[in-house]
């Protein structure tokens, strides 16, 4: 058996947009709403350059997090806090695209848009890789699932494991029961 | 053309800020590992709400300063990225990602006042 830990897979799930509360959503649009008015409000008062700063103003983190730990784990809000650190690269390639293309501003905004997708991505899957490689990498997807689910997770990679084994022959998947 | 009441343009960046914050939110939400889905919690969320509304009613002449300044400010958020965690671990989500603002304001303040010169 590999000792490197199985890595899940990046993907969307669109079902899960069934679990979100209205009630999350709208502690979200408040920070949202507050932060993008005290951004506005210094920009008036102290100028644009003071402005800027409170753009990338992680504002909105700590409701996050708190949701986040809340529905699942503190585990779960300490690994959305580090993925922020990709975005933040995007962040800046971000900031340097306005200030590149200010004279198209048709151009600008969207330009910077796919430069922080593409820097954040990028940065997300080098550093991705670069944790697995040192056989860091977690965890399997059920781990953050919830209550239980690594039970589900154990019962998976045991089944995985005894379809290895020639001796034992194929498994039958709907055998595989989870004890409660 | 009778110009746009400033508080009414401020009234009109708070709505767009709070429908993008959700918009990425919501992706977030979708997105699966949990690392991949902070991607989109440092998102330019603020940025695009704002600077579209400036770009709309006042131009663009100000993205530069807007963008020198974002760059302070993200120095900040990478700060707050490292920190935070740690302090997440140690106080949990509430109070270590509040406290974490700290290092936010700790490393943007001195490249804001550098750039400011």
């Amino acid at each position: 058996m590999s000792s490197r830990r199985q890595r899940e897979p990046i993907g969307f799930q669109p079902s899960k947009l069934r679990e979100v509360e209205a009630r999350d959503l709208g502690v979200r649009f408040a920070f949202g709403a507050a932060i993008s008015a005290a951004a506005a409000l210094v920009g008036t008062r102290f100028g644009p350059l003071a402005g800027g700063v409170f753009l990338a103003f992680p504002a909105i983190l700590p409701a996050a997090l708190t949701l986040i730990a809340k529905k699942e784990s503190t585990r779960a809000a300490r690994h959305d806090c580090r993925g922020a650190v990709a975005g933040v690269i995007g962040l800046a390639a971000f900031a340097v695209t306005i200030r590149l293309l200010w004279e198209r501003p048709g151009l600008a905004l969207p330009a910077a848009s796919v430069a922080w997708t593409i820097v954040a991505l990028t940065g997300y899957l080098v550093w991705r890789s670069i944790r697995t490689a040192a056989g860091l990498e977690e965890s399997l997807p059920e781990t953050d699932a919830g209550p239980g689910s690594t039970r589900s997770a154990r019962a998976a990679q045991e089944a995985r494991q005894r379809r290895t084994r020639p001796e034992d022959g194929p498994v039958d998947e709907s055998a595989v029961t989870v004890p409660s | 053309v009778k110009p746009v009441n400033e508080w009414v343009i401020l009234a009109i960046k708070a709505i767009n800020g709070g429908l993008v914050v959700v918009l990425f939110a919501l992706v977030g939400e979708v997105a699966k590992p949990k690392r991949f889905a902070g991607i989109f919690a440092a998102a330019p969320t603020v940025a695009l709400a704002n600077l579209t509304v400036t770009a709309l009613t006042a131009g663009a002449k100000d993205f530069p300063a807007y963008g020198l300044g974002m760059l302070a400010g993200t120095t900040g958020f990478l700060a707050y990225g490292l920190v935070c965690p740690l302090l997440v671990d140690r106080l949990g989500a509430l109070r270590g990602s509040a406290l974490s603002f700290a290092a936010w304001f700790a490393a943007a303040a001195p490249v804001y006042l550098v750039v400011a010169r």
